[in-house]
């Protein structure tokens, strides 16, 4: 704000403002009082021209208003300074226009009146059964001798005895984080439970409805019922109060948690909003979340006296006695006349009351119910009654037509007519208001005297659709219907469950020709342990391999075929969090890797090397059977690796026998010492061999011997480790 | 000495170890068949620092889908996340930049903490030092951990109580 708007000489104050203003309007400066003693029309001149300019700020100000008062909003203290003004602005309204302030505060004070009125009534009835408990029942005598025996006041014996405090527990919690910021619990109670965890729970479970059902984020979710434990939540804007109760919900808890909310969010705003972990700054609020708990009167614990009763409903008994005959026999009179309307081929003309006796007056179908009869039955006798009863004949006249009306009460959307003295019915309308009609028409007239084949169902190609799309969904793995129906605009609804991977409603209702628009759909996602999508989920989750068959069979997985031992693995673990899973088969499944290693494993265990005598070196014409060792030695190490499976090779030595057992086994054990030294030259990892001796003990292999005195042999030997 | 309550959150691919690892971390008195019905399962364990006693509200998530079940509502209020690889899948790694991205895009920059889950795993191992090195370039600090031998699992749940400290 300028410090011109402070002026108090408005004329001033405008040439101020625009004498420090840089706008093209100060080029004409000449014209200003400033400059002297200005002449009568520049005076005139300037004023226009100032009033224009304010007119034109007034605009401008007027666009940027909505954007600083928002501002200002955030900022704080523009209510404060509104205050007064407002404040002065009701005050005014509300003594110029008292009705026009009426008016817009009805529609919500009407509605807290008329709750008020019932509920002070409530209260009344509540304070006189319990003055007569105390003062003129078996109950009170029994609490005053009990006063006497135990030395407490009357008063306390009956607190004792009707009053109790079921709200176990109560929280204030976080609504962004669902942290706890305070909590406080009754005496009596002990707490096991971790409440921090319970509160995050409450917070997600509320997340989890809200975001299934698309509810607004601010409906509130008030209680929560699990066996004879309620859970009330109260939200505020950044805090909720909860509480647990023994026992169901009052509207009074309801009332005692707003009140504790609102105040705390209003004495703690500032704490609320800037809430970083510390929860400190609340320990304040306590007394609020105890005001939750305090004792209450227990309506259940107080019986309803028949004494009570008694004494308020006196007064109405009485009255009811003095005018009671006089009623029943009206009612019964209005219940004959009633009865006679609704009989087919009777229509009452005239009834009523004449010189203290009934009268009636009507035409009658001889074919129809006689009226006397009915008059008995109704508990008149016929000679109080004056009747009077005119005949009239069959289908014949528009006298027809009239009573088929009168008997149907057709729609708008059917016409009625006779044709050759059939009764004929045309157009729309509800299935049930055809089906009441024919039964109607089948008592009070013969079957080939009307003809209903002209009308037809109101919507029944939808219904039908709508048929049709349920018995779909029902067929369809993976959807669940929780509830279907109508709603008030006469649109169908169902809420249910979709697995993603089932096909989705939506394909389905478009099958059925049925226009989107006439179904509201709600679906929660969730998974199905429907086979057929367990299998399709497994088939997704694993994704197996093209020689791998997968099926799922009475809630076993079985996988068939051939597969690496890594994906095995994977597959193992992953099925486990499939539902509708409960086991693997794979009895039937080989694993790759296995295969290899047993194969390597075969044809290393073949080999036999023949050694120089003299040198450790191999005899000629064995080169390329060493290569295909180191061959089968390299995919033994690649198939091992996948099976995570260690191993050692064994290299025996073996000898043509010399004479001295202990010769031999020294000789055979160089003869393995030297293949080592071949294969470590050839550049192979030591690490993975062992030696032997054999002695002069021969492989184990078909047709290795050590006959010829210069045999010196090695074979192999893989030793699987664990 | 008074008690700061933080929200976390548990992030990451499908199958990674998150709910391994918190059972490493917390011994719960609830069951985890929470995780199936509502979606979360919300964990509680309390840690000394320094100057102060903090009690860690552990969300953990229910979902193979990745990253649809984060929502906007799983996230609200988090101080920080744990974010989980599994070292025996590449894939993983992509996953996780793309949930970093995510939550940004819904609730702002708070610390995270990676660890790369199953370390005991050696074999299957995939994840090079390169690949760490370009995770701590992206300003998160890592973590190489084990719900299975529990290695590493306390010093990453620490670091990220001093770090919304
Ligand atoms: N070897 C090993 N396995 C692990 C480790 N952490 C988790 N797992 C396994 O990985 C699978 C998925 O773990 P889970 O905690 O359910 O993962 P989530 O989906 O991220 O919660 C389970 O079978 C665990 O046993 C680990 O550190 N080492
Ligand atoms: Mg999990």
């Amino acid at each position: 704000m300028t410090p011109h708007a402070t002026s108090t000489d408005p004329v001033k104050a405008l040439s101020e403002s625009r004498a420090d203003s840089e706008s093209p309007h100060t080029s004409d400066a000449a014209t200003t009082p400033l400059d002297g003693v200005p002449s009568a029309h520049s005076l005139t001149e300037h004023f226009l021209d100032r009033l224009e300019r304010i007119q034109e700020d007034a605009v401008a100000v007027s666009r940027v208003l909505p954007g600083a008062v928002a501002r200002c909003v955030q900022s704080g203290g523009l209510g404060e300074a509104l205050t007064p003004a407002v404040e002065r602005a009701l005050l005014l309204i509300s003594r110029r226009n008292p009705r026009s302030l009426a008016e817009a505060l009805t529609p919500s004070v009407g509605a807290a009146l008329r709750r008020s009125l019932w509920a002070s009534m409530f209260h009344f009835f509540r304070r006189v059964n319990f003055w007569m408990l105390q003062h003129v029942s078996m109950k009170g005598m029994q609490w005053r001798m009990e006063a006497q025996r135990s030395g407490k006041s009357f008063d306390e014996v009956v607190t004792e005895h009707t009053q109790d405090s079921p709200v176990r527990q109560v929280f204030l919690i976080h609504r962004e984080t669902g942290l706890v910021l305070q909590e406080a619990q009754s005496l009596s109670t002990s707490s096991p439970q971790d409440w921090d965890i319970i509160s995050g729970m409450l917070t997600a479970l509320q997340d989890f409805i809200h975001d299934s059902f698309n509810l607004n984020q601010d409906t509130p979710l008030e209680t929560i019922k699990v066996g004879d434990v309620t859970v009330l939540i109260e939200q505020g804007p950044y805090a909720a109060v909860a509480g647990i109760l023994d026992g169901s919900m009052r509207p009074e808890y309801a009332t005692r948690f707003k009140d504790a909310c609102s105040r705390i969010h209003g004495e703690f705003s500032k704490e609320l909003s800037t809430f970083d972990g510390d929860t400190a700054p609340f320990d304040t609020c306590a007394p609020y979340l105890d005001s939750c708990m305090h004792n209450l009167i227990n309506p259940d614990r107080l019986p309803i006296l028949p004494q009570t009763m008694l004494v308020l409903l006196l007064p109405f008994l009485l009255l009811a006695t003095w005018t009671l005959p006089g009623v029943v026999d009206s009612v019964r009179w209005k219940n004959y006349v009633l009865h006679l309307a609704d009989e087919p081929g009777i229509i009452v003309i005239d009834h009523g009351r004449k010189d203290g006796a009934h009268f009636i007056t009507g035409l009658r179908d001889p074919l129809a119910a006689n009226p006397q009869d009915l008059l008995v039955q109704a508990g008149f006798t016929p000679s109080d009654v004056s009747s009077h009863w005119e005949p009239f004949q069959g289908l014949s006249s528009t006298l027809a037509l009239a009573r088929a009306r009168r008997l149907l009460d057709p729609p708008d959307s059917v016409v009625l007519d006779m044709r050759d003295n059939v009764l004929t019915l045309e157009g729309t309308a509800t299935r049930d208001w055809i089906r009441s009609a024919r039964e109607s028409l089948q008592r009070w007239i013969e079957l080939d005297k009307f003809n209903m084949d002209g009308l037809s169902i109101s919507n029944a190609g939808a219904q039908s659709q709508w048929l049709r799309f349920l018995k779909h969904i029902e067929r369809e793995p993976g959807l669940s219907v929780i509830t279907k129906g109508i709603d008030t605009d006469g649109r169908f609804t169902i809420v249910g469950l979709a697995d993603p991977l089932a096909r989705t409603p939506d394909a389905l209702l478009a099958e059925t020709g049925l226009a989107s628009d006439e179904v509201v759909q709600q679906w929660a996602a969730y998974q199905s342990p429907d086979p057929r999508i367990a299998e399709k989920r497994a088939r997704h989750l694993l994704n197996p391999p093209e020689s791998v068959n997968l099926s799922v069979r009475d809630g076993v997985l079985h996988l068939e075929g051939e597969a690496p031992a890594p994906w095995i693995r994977l597959a193992e673990t992953l099925s486990k969090s499939i539902p509708g899973v409960r086991s693997l088969y794979v009895d039937h499944l080989v694993n790759t890797d296995q295969r290899n290693l047993k194969q390597a494993i075969g044809r290393i265990e073949k080999n036999v090397f023949q050694l120089l005598a003299g040198a450790p070196d191999l005899r000629p014409g064995q080169a390329d059977k060493l290569t295909q060792l180191t061959k089968d030695i390299a995919q033994l190490r690649r198939s091992a690796r996948r099976n995570n499976i260690d191993f050692l090779i064994e290299i025996r030595g073996h000898t043509a026998p010399t004479g001295a057992t202990q010769r031999d086994t020294l000789m055979a054990e160089s003869l393995a010492r030297s293949f080592l030294e071949l294969l470590s030259r050839r550049s192979e990892d030591t690490r993975l061999f062992t030696r032997r001796s054999l002695g002069s003990t021969p492989p184990d292999i078909g047709g290795a011997t050590l006959d010829k005195p210069d045999d010196r042999l090695v074979s192999f030997k893989v030793l699987l480790l664990d | 000495m008074t008690v700061i309550k933080k929200k976390v959150c548990m992030l990451g691919a499908f199958s990674v170890g998150k709910t391994s690892l918190v059972r490493q971390f917390v011994t719960s008195v609830f069951s985890d068949k929470y995780l199936t019905t509502v979606g979360v399962k919300v964990n509680k364990k309390s840690i000394t620092l320094e100057t102060t006693d903090m009690d860690l509200l552990i969300w953990d998530i229910y979902g193979e889908d990745n990253l649809q079940s984060i929502s906007p509502s799983y996230l609200r209020g988090a101080a920080g996340h744990l974010l989980v690889l599994d070292g025996t899948r590449r894939e993983t790694f992509d996953i996780a930049v793309e949930i970093d991205e995510k939550i940004e895009r819904l609730t702002g920059k708070v610390p995270i903490v990676v660890l790369i889950n199953k370390c005991d795993l050696e074999a299957d191992w995939e994840i090079t030092s390169e690949a760490i090195e370009k995770m701590e370039a992206r300003g998160w600090r890592v973590f190489c951990t084990s719900a299975k031998t529990g290695q590493g699992v306390e010093e990453a749940f620490k670091t990220l109580a001093m770090a919304i400290y």
